[in-house]
């Protein structure tokens, strides 16, 4: 799904996580590090408050012991009596305003041994220092069994009591301090007495309480034996235990504090307060010189609301710098991706091709400015090529015109209009390599009886052979009218050519005139491939080699001139290198044999036949591949001189009536004109099928017509024309019938002209102005007239 | 052009002379029309006397032996000359008419 998203989102999207796993281990990291911190500054500054209370307690509680202890040095070292020991007791309570009282408890009989239980005490009565009261302690109290006696005795040394109210004294906490007083060396030492100071502790509970850390944090005091000596709940004060409350609670952590603390250690706590009932830390320190222990409790919320404020604040700064980067990002990205859908758009009309349109301006010089720059050259080079391209085609649309008008002119200086004289055929074909080409081909008549005709082949190929090739056949065309010697001929177009010769360009040439009453060729030839020659029997031979150089090259070459008599029905063929050196897609060439034979085969066919047939043959032996080389074929066939050829003709009225009159004609052309009677019988059903068919169809009026026929007999066949005045009626047009279906399924139409080509070897059809010519021939098997 | 009837059985036998053409041919068709009307259904030419023929009489004969055909009937040649057997052959006629050399092999192939 990101792929098909913007550019904006994705920045948006990648941004704004990476962001927030960035900002989370910070907030993280930070939250770890200042709740350390501040637990760590907790620990301290809750030991410090304990440790200046415990110093305001143990201030007082060690004046209390410097008491008990000089009192008893008194006591030990000297011996007083009752009063004096009475008035060292009340100096010493006097003049201590912590201690309630003080009293010396002799051991049994140590001083008087008459007396089992002595002990002076003296204490303050009402609190004044006036107030001082004294009373003795005899066997009415056997204090012998009082905590603070045995176990300062049992101890051999000093030791405070266990907190515990007094009664005698107003009721208020309290607790002793026990100094036992020894007599004696070594073993026969033995207790003498044991000094005892009272103290309240009422300003314990003023120490303590105030204590305060944070809002609802507070402090309590333990005895060594864990009862809460002071503490915000009264209680519990004096009455409980701490292991008491954690046993009510259940509370496993409580009962562990209770025994650390109740063992004198030192420790900083998770614990949930007795008094809120929230989680919080407790500091606990010993209280020496007691075995008590000073605890201080800090509400978790309260030491951590700074670091909660702090978080709060960090959030709210991390969202709003989160919109802060959302707006960047999105104007960023707007910014990138604006100018590219621009672009985008641009590209898009660049694509159809639209490059007026141009490319919108960008003006920030980062990538996008760069991509802009890069599409804005690439439009002006697109333009430039288009312009570059129009113009090139224009250009080359132009050669092409003109080289198709070359075309045009140079197949159009080729004469097309062949000779029909019956005394002989010629036909042929050009058809350039390229769109002009070198070859050349002409024929013309320089007298009445003498036809000049001439095939050449210029050295090169394109405009400059073509030109060459324009330049030779009109010279060689003047200077043959002009004179009747072929080497002459051939002399002068070289003479000229050569002279005016810059390109070293040649032409090969080969120049004949023929006599068509006697059928004598006379001949040069200028390096020209040499032509072939058909006889009447099929049998082909070519001329002999050239009589000369090709000409345009040595201005003074000399050629030779060959003869050679034409027999009726003989042909000649002249080519160029291009039928025999074309090549198939595979390479191979046409070569000379395959002419030979094709020409060999050719044996009555009209001259125009075989021109195409040659040609045809070229093309599918080329199958396609481009020719190489210009082809041009000239084929010359000779029927006879004029005074060998009979003609009959008949002028027949177009009426079907007349149909009986072509027996008769027949016969008289088969008698005349020496035919067979098979040859004459095919004379009249052709001429009878085509009449009837241009009086049925060739008439669009009832006017009378004629129908002029001619048949003449040349040397080895029938020439027969129709002409008739009729309108435009071409009989090669209607579809031959198939011969092959039964009668039954065949149309009848096109029968006639189905007979008449079976028996004819031609037909031919012309409208030449307003009459319909049909020219018909028929090979007599090589029979010479009779 | 002359033209001869006999009757030789069930038979109706043509003889044919002179030339065959457009001219001609309208006469042969119209007397073969006419027996083919009154219910001829086997006819014999007989052209030993024909000279010539063009596709104008070819077209009468296979104009004849259709119609024939479809009507159970049946049209035979004889004895055609060279000439015109060759246009015949040429009009490819040959292989779908009913030819024979001799007259009483085509009398035979009518089924006298």
């Amino acid at each position: 799904m990101f792929r098909t998203r913007s550019i904006a989102l994705k920045l948006i999207l990648s941004i704004v996580s990476a962001t927030t796993v960035i900002f989370a281990c910070i907030f993280w990291y930070n939250y770890r590090v200042s709740r350390e911190l501040i637990e760590r500054h907790a620990e301290e500054n809750a030991g410090n408050i304990a440790l200046a209370a415990a110093g305001r307690v143990q201030t007082v509680l060690g004046r209390v012991e410097t008491l008990g202890r000089t009192t008893a040095r008194f006591v030990e070292t000297g011996n007083l009596d009752h009063d004096a020991l009475e008035r060292l007791l009340r100096d010493m309570v006097g003049g201590n305003g912590e201690a309630y009282g003080m009293g010396v408890s002799f051991a049994p009989f140590a001083l008087d041994p008459g007396r089992r239980l002595n002990a002076p005490y003296v204490y303050r009565k009402g609190g004044a220092h006036e107030g001082l009261a004294t009373l003795s302690l005899d066997e009415a109290y056997d204090y012998t069994q009082q905590e603070w006696y045995t176990a300062a005795e049992a101890a051999r040394a000093p030791v405070w009591s266990e907190p515990y109210f007094d009664k005698g004294a107003g009721n208020a906490l309290m607790t002793t301090y026990s100094v036992p007083i020894y007599r004696g060396d070594g073993p026969a030492q033995r207790l003498f007495a044991i000094v005892t100071v009272d103290v309240a502790l009422d300003w314990l509970e003023r120490i303590v309480s105030p204590l305060r850390v944070f809002q609802n944090g507070y402090g309590f005091l333990l005895s060594h034996r864990g009862t809460f000596l002071t503490h915000p709940l009264p209680a519990l004060v004096m009455k409980q235990t701490i292991f008491d409350v954690a046993t009510a609670r259940g509370d496993q952590n409580l009962m562990g504090i209770g025994r650390r603390m109740v063992a004198g250690e030192r420790g900083f706590v998770l614990h949930r307060s007795v008094l809120t009932g929230k989680d919080g830390f407790v500091f606990f320190m010993p209280l020496e010189p007691t075995r008590w222990s000073i605890g201080i409790v800090c509400p978790e919320d309260e030491l951590f609301a700074d670091v909660y404020r702090l978080n709060k604040v960090m959030f709210t700064l991390g969202f709003a710098g989160f919109a802060i980067l959302l707006g960047v990002i999105v104007l960023i990205a707007g910014s990138i991706t604006r100018p590219l859908r621009t672009l985008a758009e641009a590209a898009s009309n660049i694509g159809l091709g639209q490059l007026d349109r141009g490319v919108p301006v960008i003006t920030s010089r980062d990538e996008v400015g760069d991509l802009a720059g890069v599409l804005t050259q690439m439009v002006a080079s697109l333009r430039q090529y288009v312009k570059n391209l129009t113009e090139t085609t224009a250009a080359k649309e132009r050669i092409e015109s003109e080289l198709k008008i070359a075309h045009d002119i140079q197949l159009g200086s080729l004469p097309t209009s062949f000779p029909t004289r019956p005394e002989l055929e010629l036909h042929a074909v050009l058809t350039p390599a390229r769109e002009v080409g070198g070859d050349l081909y002409d024929f013309f008549w320089s007298g009445e009886r003498t036809l000049c005709f001439a095939v050449g082949d210029v050295s090169d190929k394109g405009v400059a052979a073509a030109l060459f090739m324009a330049t030779t056949k009109t010279l060689h065309k003047i200077v043959a009218l002009a004179n009747d010697d072929p080497s002459e001929v051939m002399a002068e177009t070289n003479r000229t050519l050569a002279a005016e010769n810059r390109a070293d360009m040649f032409v090969t040439l080969f120049s004949a005139r023929l006599d068509v009453e006697t059928g004598e060729v006379r001949y040069c030839n200028a390096g020209h491939n040499p032509p072939l020659r058909l006889a009447p029997d099929g049998q082909v031979s070519a001329l002999g080699a050239a009589t000369g150089p090709a000409a345009g090259i040595f201005e003074d070459a000399r050629y030779g001139e060959e003869r050679l008599l034409l027999a009726p029905g003989e042909a000649l063929v002249l080519f160029t290198d291009g039928v025999t050196e074309a090549r198939d897609p595979a390479g191979a060439m046409y070569g000379d044999d395959r002419l030979e034979a094709l020409v060999g085969r050719g044996v009555g066919l009209s001259a125009q036949a075989l021109t195409t047939a040659i040609e045809h043959d070229v093309v599918s032996f080329a199958a396609g591949a481009a020719p190489a080389d210009d082809v041009t074929i000239l084929v010359l066939r000779y029927l006879g001189g004029k005074s060998a050829a009979r003609t009959e003709t008949l002028s027949l009225d177009a009426r079907i009536e007349s149909l009986p009159q072509l027996e008769p004609f027949c016969a008289r052309c088969a008698e005349r004109l020496g035919l067979s009677p098979s040859v004459g019988a095919d004379l009249r059903l052709a001429l009878d099928e085509l009449v009837t068919n241009t009086i049925c169809y060739g008439y669009e009026d009832q006017a009378p017509h004629q129908i002029e026929i001619a048949v003449a007999r040349l040397a080895d066949e029938l020439r027969i024309t129709l002409e008739d005045d009729g309108r435009p009626f071409d009989p090669l047009g209607v579809a031959a019938p198939d011969t092959t279906q039964p009668l039954e399924e065949r149309a009848t139409g096109g029968l006639g002209l189905h007979l008449v080509k079976k028996v004819m070897d031609d037909v031919a059809y012309e409208r030449r102005g307003t009459r319909n010519v049909i020219r018909l021939r028929k090979r007599l098997g090589g029979t010479g007239p009779a | 052009m002359e033209i001869t009837q006999e009757k030789i059985g069930a038979i109706t036998v043509l003889a044919v002379q002179g030339s065959l053409d457009a001219s001609t041919s309208a006469a042969l068709e119209q007397r073969l029309a006419a027996l083919l009307d009154t219910g001829e259904r086997r006819l014999l030419c007989d052209l030993a006397g024909l000279t010539y023929v063009s596709s104008a009489g070819l077209r009468v004969f296979v104009s004849a032996s259709k119609k024939l055909k479809a009507q159970a009937g049946q049209l035979a040649l004889c004895a055609l000359s060279a000439q015109v057997q060759r246009v015949f052959d040429l009009a490819g006629f040959s292989a779908f008419l009913t030819i024979r050399p001799a007259r009483e092999e085509a009398l035979a192939a009518l089924g006298a």
